[in-house]
């Protein structure tokens, strides 16, 4: 099995061997459901399409991405066990690819227990399936992008709370801008949109799926698993 | 290499991907590749806009009057126009040429954005409230086609492509529109500049050819539509048989029938007589003999208070609220402000035509048989004879029409020659009627009436475009068991996740 699978897979384990993931995983769907039947009722909205859904899901990924990725790295080095890592033959990046992959791995089952709101609704009328595919690439996206930002977070902490509001924090960010763009100046408005996760979200949910958005997904992972490994190649370093 | 030089060599590393991670955003936008998952292709450029750019004769200059650097929420229109037009260009094989400026800066192309019927609009635009260009002019030899605020996103496309269809059509091939006159009914040629009606001429006739025409008792000249807007005074049988004829013909009609009418003289409503009805029973249009209105759902009319008028919100003022977004025209339309309005429905439709109610008023509608008075509060007096709504306004018909006079002795006109029956047409094309029950709507609800006409003359390649209106379906009514079990498995699938990861835990445990 290469390195990255392993760590991943030692990682999925811990995290699924816990109650805490799996209550995190329904507190996620809970919410979800919840907002999805009180605040923004899609049958008493009347439309077929799973776009209000989509915002409260990625909403809530805000939440449950710092929740499961705070663990990550921020534990082992608290345990100790980081240094137990650091005398197998693993390089950081793989220490870091797998502990992301891992993230990736239990956000996108916590996406996939939102697919039976979708199940519901084309039982219900005439969906067209094309936005809900890229509804559910765009939101693949965006896990992996906090789940990044989250791992970067817990590999700069020994403490999982801090590592949850670092992550929260850097997280919400872009979607802070992205509620205040009527505010941003005209000449960097275009600029500063497609730094949002408003934006990405937005389009793929229209069942378009732009190789912008993803760019950006993919180089908000990058910069975010770069930071990670920059974080534990400091540490050790400076030892 | 030293410790210290490593973690220099680090964070170099790290800033290093941070800026091709940017590089490589901003380049991915370059390009605008995107896959189009929608079931109609949605957002790819439609097969008529390829195909009116492919048949593209003469040298067309696209000239983009735009504002650079617009705030939300008009960030992406400038981008959404290039994009289409440089989409256009590429399938004109160059016929194209798209030529951008921003008035804001320039002022020898505000001068000439207004030259070709482009003006600023007014908007907020971040912060502030100013003036913007939003607008895009067609030229091809000495015709100009302008859209003067391209301010929807959805409509984008099929603005602009019906804009450069216009400019690539000669005049004298464009559709005729057909509106009567002679029974009453306003000639929008008459009125002030600044009236609805006459700017409604002038949009109406934007589609095509306005034709105002008053054919007397003789039949109806050729025509590509019809309108009929609120006739005063009964329509007598030989009228009433060239519209037939004209139906039969497959011109394609609107009518817009006023049941009752302000009689401020006399401070109540009155009823209007055109007689229309047995007519239009025969096409499977019912227009039942109420007069509705609503408490709750109005709008202003000017009514006559103490000398002067006075704007105030009056309960016949009907603003219908449920619109069927299935129906072209009805897409971009949220609400419609429907004075004095008749209910208009679906009767006993002959084989061969369908029938679809494009608008209906929300349940706090109510009908009465009887005249209200005009103050409005004695107006939204609760009568006895209330009936109570909802009521469909309008109701739009497409098939093959049977004629209202098979079977029947055709009338004779009072003066002139008698019809001639060889020349009467039993069975009609297949064309489309829409019955509207106001024809006061038609002043306020110009928009409307625009793209109805639009829906009438029917080019299929254009209304296409419609499809790229960002619209969802919508969802039927669930039944009270759908609605038990979608609550019931929102509810419930949290639950089953919980207890899914009971298991899991439990067992890893043991």
């Amino acid at each position: 099995m290469p390195p990255v699978a392993t760590v991943a897979r030692r990682e999925l384990l811990i995290l699924f061997g816990q109650p805490v993931a799996w209550l995190a995983l329904a507190g996620f769907v809970s919410l979800i459901g919840l907002l999805t039947l009180w605040k923004d009722d899609v049958l008493a909205g009347g439309v077929a399409s799973m776009r209000g859904p989509f915002w409260w899901i990625a909403s809530c990924l805000l939440l449950l991405a710092p929740a499961i990725a705070m663990r990550s790295i921020a534990e082992e080095r608290r345990s100790g066990s980081l240094h137990l890592l650091a005398t197998l033959p693993l390089t950081a990046v793989e220490i870091v690819v797998g502990k992301w992959a891992a993230a990736v791995v239990t956000l996108a089952v916590g996406l996939a227990c939102t697919v039976p709101l979708a199940v519901a609704l084309f039982a219900l009328g005439p969906v067209d399936p094309g936005p809900v595919v890229g509804g559910y690439v765009g939101l693949l996206g965006l896990a992996s992008a906090l789940a990044a930002v989250g791992v970067a977070a817990s590999a700069a902490t020994e403490s999982q709370v801090l590592a949850f509001l670092m992550a929260l924090g850097v997280s919400a960010g872009p979607v802070v801008v992205g509620a205040a763009l009527p505010l941003v100046a005209p000449e960097w408005v275009s600029t500063v949109a497609v730094l949002t996760f408003q934006f990405h979200v937005e389009h793929l949910a229209r069942g378009v799926v732009d190789l912008r958005s993803m760019a950006f997904f993919l180089a908000v992972s990058l910069v975010g698993l770069r930071v990670a490994v920059l974080q534990i190649e400091h540490r050790r370093l400076a030892r | 290499m030293t410790r210290a030089g490593r973690l220099a060599h680090a964070w170099a590393q790290t800033a290093l991907w941070a800026a091709l991670a940017g590089v490589g955003v901003d380049l991915a936008g370059v390009e605008n590749a995107a896959l189009d998952l929608t079931e109609d292709q949605r957002f790819t450029l439609s097969a008529v806009a390829v195909e009116t750019a492919r048949s593209l004769e003469n040298p067309v200059i696209a000239r983009v009057f735009f504002t650079n650097a617009l705030a939300a929420p008009y960030h992406e229109h400038r981008a959404a126009v290039l994009d289409l037009l440089e989409g256009l260009r590429r399938e004109s094989g160059g016929r194209i040429e798209v030529r951008v400026s921003d008035p804001t800066a320039e002022a020898e192309a505000a001068d000439e954005a207004r030259t070709l019927g482009i003006d600023p609009i007014t908007r907020r635009d971040g912060r502030e409230i100013r003036q913007i260009w939003m607008g895009v002019a067609f030229l091809s030899g000495d015709r100009v086609e302008s859209v003067p605020a391209v301010t929807s996103l959805p409509l984008v496309e099929y603005d602009l492509v019906r804009a450069l269809q216009r400019v690539a059509t000669p005049v004298d091939s464009r559709p005729t529109i057909g509106w009567l006159v002679g029974d009453g009914e306003p000639d929008p040629g008459t009125f002030p500049e600044t009236h609805p009606l006459a700017q409604l001429g002038r949009s109406v006739g934007a589609l095509g050819r306005l034709a105002v025409f008053n054919p007397g008792e003789g039949p109806f000249p050729d025509l590509d539509a019809l309108i009929v807007v609120a006739p005063q005074t009964p329509l007598p049988a030989i009228r009433q048989l060239h519209l037939d004829q004209a139906l039969m013909r497959g011109v394609p009609t609107a009518l817009f029938l006023a049941g009752y009418q302000p009689d401020f003289r006399a401070g109540r409503t009155t009823e209007i007589h055109h007689d229309l009805q047995p007519l239009l029973a025969r096409y499977g249009v019912a227009i039942a003999p109420l007069l509705v209105l609503d408490r709750t759902n109005n709008e202003k009319l000017p009514i006559p208070m103490g000398g002067s008028w006075v704007q105030v919100n009056h309960p016949l003022a009907v603003v219908a609220l449920e619109m069927n977004r299935a129906a072209r025209p009805m897409r971009a339309v949220r609400r419609v402000v429907a004075p004095f309005v008749t209910p208009v429905s679906v009767g006993d439709l002959p084989p061969g035509v369908r029938a679809e109610v494009w608008v209906s008023t929300a349940p706090s509608a109510v009908g009465t048989p009887t005249n209200r008075p005009i103050e409005p509060e004695r107006a939204a007096a609760i009568a006895r004879d209330e009936v109570p709504g909802p009521f469909p306004l309008v109701v739009a018909l497409e098939g093959t029409f049977p004629s209202a006079w098979t079977g029947r002795p055709l009338p004779v006109p009072l003066e002139g020659d008698p019809v001639d029956p060889a020349s009467f047409v039993p069975t009609s094309r297949p064309t489309r009627l829409v019955v509207f029950g106001s024809g006061d709507l038609v002043a306020n609800e110009g928009a409307l009436v625009e793209a109805t006409v639009d829906w009438l003359l029917d080019d299929p390649r254009l209304q296409a475009t419609r499809r790229q209106a960002d619209v969802d379906t919508r969802l039927p009514a669930p039944t009270p068991g759908q609605a038990w079990r979608w609550k019931l498995g929102i509810v419930g699938f949290p639950v089953a996740v919980l207890l899914a990861g009971a298991a899991v835990v439990s067992r890893r445990r043991r």
